[in-house]
């Protein structure tokens, strides 16, 4: 019973991350209508611009996240203007192709610059505080902590504010949003920059937990994917739902299978959800194409 | 100065033009309705007037400068407002979000705006905190006409708005239509309900294969044979 | 570098091109016959790969073998097993939207590459599969061997195109056209569009389990690391678009342009200073990257590639309310 009440809290860790990539990459697939595969190396270099900031210039951890959020976001909407917005009316598989390009410019040079080994953003081991038979480290409070926020803060974001409600609505009916006057290029470049803030932060987080290696992002692109589809694409709020699910059913899937199939997990749920519910639980997106 | 002048317009998809030279005018104050057959295009010429389908020739003008090919945040910013037949409303937002989304070029006074659609169209206040996406056809249609108006119009473009609607909602949608006329908002609007669309419209054109065919004042239109033969059901 | 050496470097090149241009030529089967958007080439090279080995290789404690079954066989089964995965794969994704089914793919690619890592009864697991017979080395000798093997997969790739050529201009070519163009009007004149999509997948495939099979033979060695997912698709994808996707010609030729870039990148890095020759292959992937962007940007039919005839379905689906605006 204690082992499973310690998955949980993993999977709500691993959920938290999830859902703060998830946000991102689903606002940028409802609004452009575009599966973005670069979102997870976007995650990656956020965690190495912070670790950049913390090394290089001598920050303070949260002061490098922040400024890791504030590059990312600019970076984004860069690469937007200069890869995506030509190719915007080509259709989602050509925007899809170009991100991969894009993915895999990012994760080597990445490899270039900062190697293959692992890294870290501190040396030395947390002691897990112990709490009712629950061992728990204090950074995963923090990265609850964390995630909680920056939620609500997207939460507040886009109910309250004229360009959240806008990029609501464009996730909603792009058509319609054009035809309403609605500054959509505007909306878009918020689009990015929050998005890629959120998965920049995403990424932080998860070399926080675990370590810093280059391929950490992609390894939890499929998860976020299936988060995004679960929650219904377009819906940040199914987002958030999507990703504590997923977070929880890897975790726990490890009472059953190998860690090492953990991703596989959460395909193999994005399948079934494609094939049966492709709107997602909540049926807010998504279509069938025969 | 004529509020609309559309001249020889040529327009369509691709390769396949749907237009092949219409010419309206809607004149301040008016409402002028466009009738025809299905796939004469009259949907289309909405679309391409508001930007939405690619103009290859011919000239649109508005309030006296030339639109032609203007993109459609660029119209609402001029005063051209455009309500489409399917899909008009946001349905995961409120009702009041969907009016403030009309409003989104404007800076100022979005609430008198708001409360001035309240007055039009009443049952939308009460329901001003539901998705619009659970209201009735008939609601939506109300929603969508009230969006329009947030930006105070010089120029209403409505694509079939009583489509899908029962006889009492495609009643009182038409009243509004007019009301809203009476406020000085001319109206260009494509019907399907010929009859009762050219009841209540000053003057009106109908279009076949991509063509003008007739024109004149509503009134007349309702009388002539050729007109009640084709679309008013004899 | 000796005339010997340029030689046997060339035959390596064409040899290893050759497969790469099979690859490409199952993609265009089902991308550019058909508009299905596989990203998980990766996956059904490496079925094929280790579908071969396994029934070829002698036993061995470290992995599934001991068949001993000759070359022949051991391509042939690639091929249907990497055609029957995409059976299984195809007849649930295949309703689903264009971008739900790369998602898809890529998922069953990845899930291959896990199963192949963790189940190290099967496969060898991270240490991969070794001893790999190479057709006719001991008989031929091997610089023999190696003209013969690069004879063997030019042999293969021109049936193949030969074949893939026949198919595209037989009725059943022409209803993939019809339903590549305008999907309404063709399962409206009868047609069963899930059906022609399903074929072409499988038959994508399976050009696909031939090349890995072709590919596992040739370097006698294979492990999940070879079969990198975003690599070996991306490369492949590359190719198809500098090439020009919906033109087998254009495939062939893409794959010969894009390795060849591939391995000149190679000899450019090695004159790099060394701190940074180490970390090579990474320059190289962003060269090819780079390489993928400019050509969406600038000249996205390819050098070869075909018209695009989507304006009349669009039109016609853009009229009736269905298309975006």
């Amino acid at each position: 019973m204690i082992e499973v009440a310690q998955l949980c809290l993993y999977g709500l860790v691993l959920g938290s991350i999830i859902v703060l990539g998830a946000i991102g990459l689903t606002l940028t697939y409802g609004i452009l209508n575009f599966a973005n595969f670069a979102h997870g190396d976007m995650m990656t270099l956020g965690a190495y611009l912070a670790l950049f900031f913390r090394f290089g210039f001598g920050w303070p951890l949260g002061v490098s996240l922040v400024a890791a959020m504030i590059a990312g976001a600019v970076l984004a909407v860069l690469i937007d203007r200069a890869v995506y917005r030509p190719l915007r009316n080509r259709g989602s598989v050509t925007l899809l192709i170009a991100s991969i390009g894009v993915a895999l410019i990012i994760r080597n040079l990445i490899r270039v610059a900062w190697g293959p080994d692992n890294q870290y953003y501190r040396q030395g081991i947390q002691f897990p505080i112990r709490w009712h038979g629950l061992r728990i480290k204090p950074d995963h409070l923090w990265i609850l902590g964390a995630a909680f926020a920056l939620v609500l803060l997207v939460h507040l974001f886009l109910r309250y504010t004229r360009i959240g409600k806008a990029m609501r609505a464009m996730a909603d009916n792009r058509e319609l949003a054009m035809v309403t006057g609605i500054d959509t290029e505007r909306v878009v470049r918020w689009t990015w920059a929050i998005g890629t803030a959120l998965s920049v932060a995403a990424g932080f987080l998860l070399g926080l937990d675990t370590q810093l290696f280059p391929d950490m992002g992609w390894n939890l692109l499929l998860p976020i994917f299936s988060a995004v589809i679960l929650g219904g694409i377009g819906s940040p709020y199914g987002a958030m739902a999507g990703g504590l699910i997923i977070g929880l059913t890897q975790e726990l899937s490890t009472l059953f299978l190998s860690t090492a199939y953990k991703p596989v997990v959460a395909f193999v749920i994005m399948i079934f959800l494609l094939l049966i519910r492709p709107g997602g639980i909540f049926q807010t997106g998504g279509a069938v194409k025969l | 100065m004529a509020t609309l002048l559309v001249r020889d317009l040529v327009a369509g998809y691709g390769e396949l033009d749907i237009l092949q030279g219409v010419s309206i005018d809607v004149n301040a104050g008016e409402i002028v309705t466009i009738i025809g057959p299905n796939g004469a295009g009259k949907s289309t010429l909405l679309k391409s007037i508001f930007g939405l389908v690619r103009i290859k020739r011919g000239t649109v003008t508005f309030m006296g400068e030339d639109v032609t090919g203007e993109r459609p945040d660029r119209l609402v910013m001029r005063g051209m407002c455009f309500v489409p037949q399917n899909r008009n409303v946001f349905p995961r937002l409120t009702v009041e979000e969907n009016l403030e989304m009309g409003a989104f070029a404007a800076r100022a006074d979005v609430r008198d705006r708001i409360a001035a659609v309240y007055d039009l169209f009443p049952p939308l206040k009460e329901k001003r905190r539901q998705p619009a996406g659970v209201l009735s056809g008939g609601q939506q249609q109300m929603v969508a006409i009230g969006r329009a108006l947030m930006m105070h119009p010089k120029l209403l473009l409505l694509d079939e708005p009583t489509a899908g609607l029962s006889p009492a909602f495609q009643r009182m949608i038409l009243e509004k239509v007019v009301e809203v006329n009476a406020t000085g908002v001319p109206i260009l609007m494509i019907e399907q309900n010929a009859k009762a669309a050219l009841a209540i419209s000053h003057r009106a054109y109908v279009l076949t294969m991509g063509r003008n065919r007739l024109e004149g004042r509503a009134a007349d239109l309702l009388l002539d044979p050729e007109v009640g033969q084709l679309f008013l059901g004899g | 570098m000796s005339a010997e050496g340029i030689l046997s470097y060339l035959v390596f090149f064409f040899t290893m091109a050759g497969i790469y241009a099979t690859l490409c030529l199952g993609l265009n089967v089902q991308w550019g016959y058909t508009g299905l958007f596989n990203i998980g080439i990766a996956g059904f090279f490496a079925i094929g790969a280790y579908t071969s080995a396994i029934l070829t290789t002698p036993s061995s404690p470290l992995h599934l073998g001991g068949f001993g079954l000759p070359f022949a066989v051991g391509f042939l089964a690639a091929g249907v097993v990497s055609g029957l995965l995409a059976l299984l794969i195809g007849i649930p994704t295949l309703r689903l939207r264009e971008d739900y089914l790369a998602i898809a793919t890529i998922g069953i690619a990845e899930t291959i590459r896990y199963v192949l890592l963790n189940e190290q009864w099967l496969a060898g697991g991270i240490r991969g599969l070794a001893g790999i017979p190479f057709p006719l080395r001991s008989v031929l000798g091997p610089r023999l061997a190696n003209y013969f093997y690069l004879a063997l997969v030019l042999g293969i790739l021109a049936l193949l195109y030969i074949a893939l050529e026949r198919g595209l201009r037989s009725p059943w070519g022409r209803v993939l056209k019809a339903i590549r163009e305008d999907e309404h009007v063709a399962s409206a004149s009868g047609k069963d569009v899930f059906r022609f999509r399903l074929e072409a997948l499988v038959l994508g495939s399976t050009v696909m389990g031939f090349a890995g099979s072709l590919y596992a033979h040739f370097v006698g060695f294979i492990s999940p690391a070879a079969f990198h997912p975003m690599l070996t698709t991306f490369i492949v994808w590359v190719m198809l678009i500098v090439g020009g996707s919906g033109n087998n010609k254009g495939a062939i030729a893409g794959g010969y342009i894009v390795w060849a870039i591939w391995t000149l990148t190679e000899f450019v890095t090695d004159f790099l200073p060394s701190a940074v020759a180490t970390r090579s292959a990474s320059l190289r992937v962003v060269l090819i990257g780079l390489l993928l962007i400019v050509m969406l940007l600038y000249r996205p039919r390819g050098f070869f590639g075909e018209e695009r005839h989507v304006s009349r379905a669009l039109a016609r689906r853009a009229q009736s309310g269905k298309a975006e605006l």
